[in-house]
């Protein structure tokens, strides 16, 4: 079993759980934790032996489920995803997650594992910061990312 | 410390159609007097700081290649890192052995220049860093330089420790754990030895570090002092014997003061640049980076001492005084630029040399500061910039463009300079011959959008979003020629990337550095004409030095290896392949 500091849990159950458009202000923007707050959860750092294998599977099948993906996004905002990945995922000072390649493979588990444990360089372990709910939506996104980039290149 | 988006598409925006360049000006000069610093001792040949002197020059004694012989320049041998990231620095040339640092991981090679046949592979010494640090890095894995001091290498680890080796053996003497890479925090920057010391500082402006620089024995690598560049006055290494020109840098605790409760202490303000050193003064001069986060709102205040340059007593570490290049810092230009020291006739005519550090900032300032109180003698644009229309010299601030400032969930538009800056950490050479500094510079502007983030420990702690467009004229590079006490361009040299390597000047009258695409290039350095250029296997962000090897004639040696922040380029026409090649030129 792992243990989650009660401080994350806390702060999830009164900010995250479902993540809901009902999460937004009024200018749309999505709601943040006080700036304080996130710091003191730790992301975990290490990497590699402790994710949770093949045998899981999201709850959010196909690119059907468009809110996993609207909440997903939040996600990718809220936990800094957005600026070392880019805010269109194309990269930044971490790897692009739009150019096909994916260095610990590809399949929703795969990147499942890679939010859930980390990465060796330095890509930081979620799974002691998020439930596994919200990972699984970050997926949607990712995926939702993928075929919004094939369809329609970098424009900017 | 970098900015990041969608340059390719947006950098083929219409230039103006203006050009800037004024390449074969008359700007030939007599060569100084011996009084005004004019005459220089022998060159011993060697080159065993990154910019050859501790001051910061660049400038080389050595003048067989010249304006005239520079184009019959040959490769006459070169090595491959084994390396594919962005390759920064400059080779250091110790007796006839050279030293060079690859980027994550990295490795150290000793060179000796003396073998029978061709140069060969003394040694070689693999630290082996945590791979984690890669991922905490913005701006590439690159190392900006090693030093050599007591018959060590001694340099910095991308995983925040510094380690010495044994320039003989190639075995490590000592390494010390100088920050924590699982919080964010990287070391990239060229040490400075001062003395029995080595200085050192840290890297993560991005990912809110808490900005230090620091000094180690440089034998034992004991940590002599630290000081930080945000929080109390103990911390920042502060006391009665701190003396800024200006009053209002004079208040105790605005490390703490300028700040919103606690930001300071995840406020960036990380020194990765250059620290030049006067031994008249017996002072140290470096500057800090951005504060964290990008998103001004969330950080009301000052921010001191971030974007700012500060002279230290080496032995102490006490601050002598600061200056704050960007005040509260709303489009992150770090003032982590070198600080070359010179004596110019500034102070008014008959009247003495003044002592002075010559600051090109990322701000897109060129600042003429008295060495001995941080005073600004002068403050002048050298590239294109719209954030503030001038510095007030009286006070020392700013006067900020309102329409220029960025917000949270807005854009602001066409702001000069970008992200980037109008110059970023490529060093300038300065030349006691011709009276001027080379500076590699960018003509880049930003569009600007912050947004809120939160500080989550090893992940970015950044909160902006921006877009790169081109700058007046259509080029996004130049070569300055820059008089320092005219205060003015006596020739540039548009290129069509920003120019982001190092520059070399000798007393032959020649300057070299290098381009984007690769071209290693020498100019005439009293007019600026093309004298010789060859292009090497990948593009140059290194920096261009020159030695005289045991055969006794001279080298000129550059790193090849794209990367660094020039990686936002990659996929464009022109940008080359990675690899990292040391391309080693010599006179037939």
């Amino acid at each position: 079993m792992r243990l989650r500091p009660g401080a994350a849990a806390l702060w999830w159950t009164m900010l995250c759980s479902g993540c809901s458009a009902a999460d937004r202000d009024d200018r749309g923007a999505p709601l943040l934790p006080p700036a304080s707050t996130a710091g003191l959860v730790p992301t975990g750092d290490l990497a590699g032996g402790l994710d949770r294998g093949a045998g899981i599977r999201s709850p959010y099948t196909e690119a059907a489920d468009q809110q996993a993906v609207y909440d997903g996004e939040v996600l990718y905002n809220q936990m800094n995803c957005v600026d070392c990945h880019g805010y269109q995922g194309q990269g930044n000072m971490c790897p692009s997650l739009v150019d096909g390649e994916w260095l610990f493979g590809d399949s929703p588990v795969d990147q499942f594992n890679s939010v859930y444990a980390g990465r060796a360089k330095g890509m930081p372990a979620y799974g002691k910061l998020l439930p596994d709910d919200s990972i699984w939506k970050i997926v949607a996104y990712l995926e939702a990312l993928k075929t919004r980039h094939d369809k329609k290149p970098d424009t900017q | 410390m970098l900015t990041c988006f969608a340059l390719a598409t947006a950098c083929s925006s219409e230039p103006d159609g203006k050009r800037t360049e004024v390449r074969g000006g008359s700007a030939v000069r007599a060569t100084p007097s011996v009084a005004s610093g004019g005459a220089q001792p022998p060159d011993d040949g060697q080159w065993t700081t990154q910019a050859k002197t501790v001051t910061g020059w660049r400038y080389s004694g050595l003048a067989e290649i010249d304006t005239a012989s520079v184009k019959g320049l040959r490769e006459a041998w070169s090595f491959s890192t084994g390396t594919l990231r962005g390759h920064e620095g400059a080779p250091l040339v110790v007796g006839s052995t050279m030293y060079l640092v690859t980027p994550f991981p990295n490795t150290a090679y000793a060179i000796d220049l003396a073998a029978s046949v061709q140069p060969a592979v003394k040694w070689r010494f693999d630290p082996n860093p945590q791979q984690r640090a890669v991922g905490k890095a913005c701006c590439d894995v690159v190392i900006r330089g090693w030093a050599y001091a007591d018959g060590k290498l001694i340099y910095n680890l991308l995983d925040a420790h510094t380690v010495a080796v044994d320039a003989a053996t190639g075995k490590e003497v000592w390494r010390t754990p100088m920050d924590d890479v699982k919080r964010g925090a990287t070391m990239t920057m060229a040490p400075l030895v001062v003395g029995d010391k080595v200085i050192v500082g840290n890297s993560g402006g991005e990912m809110g570090v808490h900005g230090w620089l620091a000094a180690l024995d440089v034998a034992t690598g004991r940590e002599v002092w630290r000081a930080f560049v945000t929080g109390s006055d103990s911390l920042v290494r502060l006391d009665s014997t701190f003396r800024p020109y200006y009053e209002a840098l004079r208040q105790p605790n605005l490390g703490v003061s300028t700040w919103p409760p606690d930001e300071w202490a995840r406020g960036g303000g990380a020194s990765w640049g250059w620290v030049t050193y006067d031994s008249t003064q017996h002072l140290i001069f470096y500057g800090t980076s951005n504060p964290s986060p990008w998103n001004q709102e969330q950080r009301p205040g000052a921010n001191l001492f971030t974007a700012a340059i500060l002279a230290r007593d080496p032995d102490t570490g006490m601050a002598r005084w600061a200056y704050q290049t960007t005040p509260h810092d709303e489009w992150d230009y770090d003032g982590v630029n070198e600080n070359t020291v010179l004596d110019l006739p500034v102070g008014g005519a008959g009247q003495p040399d003044v002592p002075v550090i010559v600051h090109f900032d990322r701000n897109a300032f060129v600042y003429v500061i008295d060495r001995r109180n941080g005073r600004v003698l002068s403050a002048t644009p050298f590239q294109a910039l719209n954030w503030a229309d001038s510095v007030n010299l009286a006070t020392g601030l700013p006067h900020v463009r309102e329409d220029k400032r960025t917000w949270q969930d807005k854009w602001t538009r066409n702001i000069c300079p970008n992200a980037l800056g109008a110059k970023n950490h490529p060093p300038t050479a300065w030349s006691p011959r011709t009276r001027l500094l080379y500076a590699p510079t960018m003509n880049l502007c930003m569009d600007f959008k912050a947004r809120p983030v939160s500080y989550i420990a090893g992940t970015p702690y950044w909160g902006a979003e921006t877009k790169t467009v081109v700058g007046p004229g259509g080029h996004r590079g130049e070569l300055l020629a820059w008089d320092p006490v005219a205060r003015r361009k006596v020739w540039g040299v548009t290129e069509k990337f920003p120019v982001h390597s190092g520059v070399l000047a000798t007393a032959g009258d020649v300057v070299f550095y290098g381009t984007v695409e690769g071209d290693f290039k020498a100019l005439h350095a009293r007019t600026g004409a093309l004298l010789w250029s060859k292009r090497l296997s990948s593009g140059i962000i290194g920096a261009p030095m020159t030695y005289r090897a045991p055969d006794g004639k001279q080298y000129v040696a550059v790193l090849s290896g794209i990367g660094g922040v020039m990686g936002l380029f990659k996929g464009e026409a022109g940008y080359p392949p990675q690899g990292g090649t040391l391309h080693v030129f010599a006179l037939p």
